[in-house]
């Protein structure tokens, strides 16, 4: 297999959408790493002369009705959904691709085990299993980042559990252990390499999702909580002002939108590459 | 096949007892019991009337005890009393049904009508701008989120457009035209997402399909072009799409929650997020359970159907 960083530059010139994408992701991450130096305004100062203000040149997103900076709350959010975002994601693929190992690998009674929990959690529709953890632990960031990761470790799990039973029946897996390979060294040296396709394409289309839900956490009230700007929590304050103010509800959703049209563009780009079974 | 049905049927019964355990087992989890819960802060309360509250809420029994009691009563459709309303659970339930039922039906209605014709549209042109148009337009519609995009039309219809529907619910046995007035917007929206599913998927299954012998036969032996696709092409690109639509519904189960906010509608979802802000902790048990249990039903229903339309596929 060819480097990742290699694949992605000669998707890049094939594929324009892909290569959409891979700029909106990546102005997103340099904008939410350096959220501090590019806003105009702290995301949380208040000035009540200037609540309620329309997009104009001091404030190009507008104001609330704090007078706080719109499109540097907006900007700093950039930080706050992104980094839930990876973090949970980063989480459910660590847990579930070493479930999903151990039980492609071992089968038996691990798999019939770590199975049976996942079809459990597998049952529950995600939004609502979500909100479910969230009434349980109270809102905050640190509850929306573990009920992501609770919702997608299932998924990885089976994505990594199919692909390791389907490496496994080939014979350089065979080759290795009459070489005298051990199980951990055929599982880590050996499968793992060859099952990381399917689950870098899961990754992405995961990302786009965790915005998704985060930001729906967020604007229901039951995610992350104000004054921490997240996209879904300006949002849902903006709600209530929504006939006097319309534009605090506009600028948010459409970064959200723009971050997971992105994703959406470099999973599917991703996805012609390197599983071209499922092309949309 | 009857003994398919019989053994998934007791699979699910199997998940369904999970699902129970891990409910319960949240409910339990969260800090402070019904007791503290209810008195709140109010700190003048003698510990003999705790101890009572305890009892009469049958918290000094052991966990197990609780859980077997609180399943016993599952079993017969008992999910517990409302700590707010003072009312069956499932009564609350029930009595929001209608709502949400109408709501994810006309949704799935609005994603098929319109996620099938654009996937055929797209294979049958692929290639062609107008494939890539419906390509990004599938793309976007998965990308939108389903709150913002309610908050749009929101904006557009009854702040610059001055198109109010009635605030207050009204039902479709009451007068036809004024509920679709109301559910016409937030079904749009909760279809969306669906929609460009199934557009996407419909496109590539047609496209696999067209690629298929019978399909050239079909040509070959001299019949039209909308005959080739509908007869041949279309019936056949389908079957995999139900399973789309049957993963999508833990989507639309999701998105109820969202979409009822938005719109102000007096749904399940409605219930579970006042309940979760209200601390009424047993309708939030009962809203999740009953939501499970409709999306393992309705997996089941996608899968026998499957099977019915399809008589390749074999289940002993």
């Amino acid at each position: 297999m060819r480097p990742v960083s290699r694949i992605w530059l000669s998707r890049l010139r094939r594929n324009p959408l892909f290569a959409a994408g891979t700029i909106i992701i990546t102005t997103f991450v340099i904008l939410g790493i350096l959220a501090p130096y590019v806003a105009p305004y702290p995301p949380i100062a208040v000035d009540a002369m200037k609540m309620f203000q329309s997009p104009s040149r001091d404030h190009l997103f507008g104001t609330d009705r704090f007078g706080r900076d719109l499109l540097s709350r907006v900007i700093h959010g950039v930080r706050v959904s992104l980094g839930i975002a990876g973090l949970s994601i980063g989480i459910a693929t660590a847990a579930g691709s070493v479930l999903g190992l151990l039980a492609g690998y071992f089968e038996r009674g691990v798999d019939q085990t770590l199975g049976r929990v996942m079809d459990v959690f597998f049952a529950f529709p995600s939004v609502l299993l979500a909100l479910g953890i969230s009434a349980v632990l109270g809102a905050g960031v640190r509850t929306v980042v573990i009920a992501i990761a609770v919702v997608y470790t299932p998924l990885f799990f089976r994505v990594m559990r199919a692909s390791v039973l389907a490496e496994k029946q080939l014979t350089y897996v065979e080759a290795a252990a009459s070489i005298g390979a051990g199980s951990w060294k055929i599982m880590l040296r050996h499968i793992l390499p060859n099952t990381l396709s399917p689950l870098i394409v899961q990754v992405a289309v995961s990302l786009s999702y965790a915005i998704l839900i985060e930001s729906a956490l967020s604007y229901l009230g039951v995610g992350v909580q104000p004054p921490t700007p997240s996209w879904g929590t300006i949002l849902n304050e903006g709600k209530e002002f929504l006939p006097i103010s319309p534009w605090i509800s506009l600028f948010p959703g459409l970064f959200i939108m723009l971050s997971v049209l992105g994703l959406n563009f470099v999973s599917d780009g991703l996805r012609d590459y390197l599983d071209p079974r499922l092309r949309t | 096949m009857r003994a398919y049905i019989f053994r998934r049927l007791l699979a699910m019964a199997a998940t369904l007892l999970g699902v129970s355990v891990i409910v319960f087992t949240m409910m339990r989890l969260i800090p402070g019991t019904v007791v503290e819960q209810l008195l709140g802060q109010s700190a003048l309360v003698g510990e003999e009337t705790i101890r009572a509250l305890r009892e009469f809420f049958g918290l000094d029994r052991p966990w197990y005890v609780q859980y077997v009691d609180w399943l016993g009563g599952l079993l017969r459709g008992d999910l517990g009393m409302s700590w707010r309303s003072n009312r069956p659970v499932l009564s609350l339930i029930l009595s929001r049904l209608p709502v949400t039922a109408e709501l994810a039906l006309l949704a799935v209605a609005w994603s098929l009508l319109i996620g099938i014709p654009m996937g055929v549209v797209a294979a049958l042109r692929r290639g062609a701008t107008l494939d890539s148009v419906i390509r990004f337009a599938s793309t976007l519609g998965l990308s939108v989120p389903a709150f913002w995009q309610g908050t749009l039309l929101i904006l557009l219809f009854s702040i610059y457009l001055q198109w109010m529907p009635s605030i207050q619910w009204v039902s479709i046995r009451e007068n036809v035209w004024a509920n679709l007035s109301i559910i016409a917007l937030p079904a749009l929206t909760l279809g969306t997402a669906t929609a460009a599913m199934i557009s996407r998927m419909t496109r590539s299954t047609m496209l696999d399909v067209l690629g298929c012998d019978y399909v050239r036969t079909a040509r070959a032996k001299g019949l039209r072009e909308p005959r080739v696709v509908r007869h041949h092409a279309l019936r056949n690109a389908l079957i995999p799409v139900i399973t789309v639509a049957g993963v999508q519904m833990g989507y639309i189960l999701g998105g109820i929650v969202v979409v009822e906010d938005v719109f102000n509608l007096p749904g399940i979802g409605r219930l579970l997020l006042d309940a979760i802000f209200q601390r009424d902790y047993p309708v939030v048990q009962g809203t999740i359970l009953v939501g499970a249990a409709l999306f393992m039903g309705l997996n089941f229903l996608v899968d026998l159907l499957y099977a019915a339309i399809d008589p390749r596929i074999q289940y002993e």
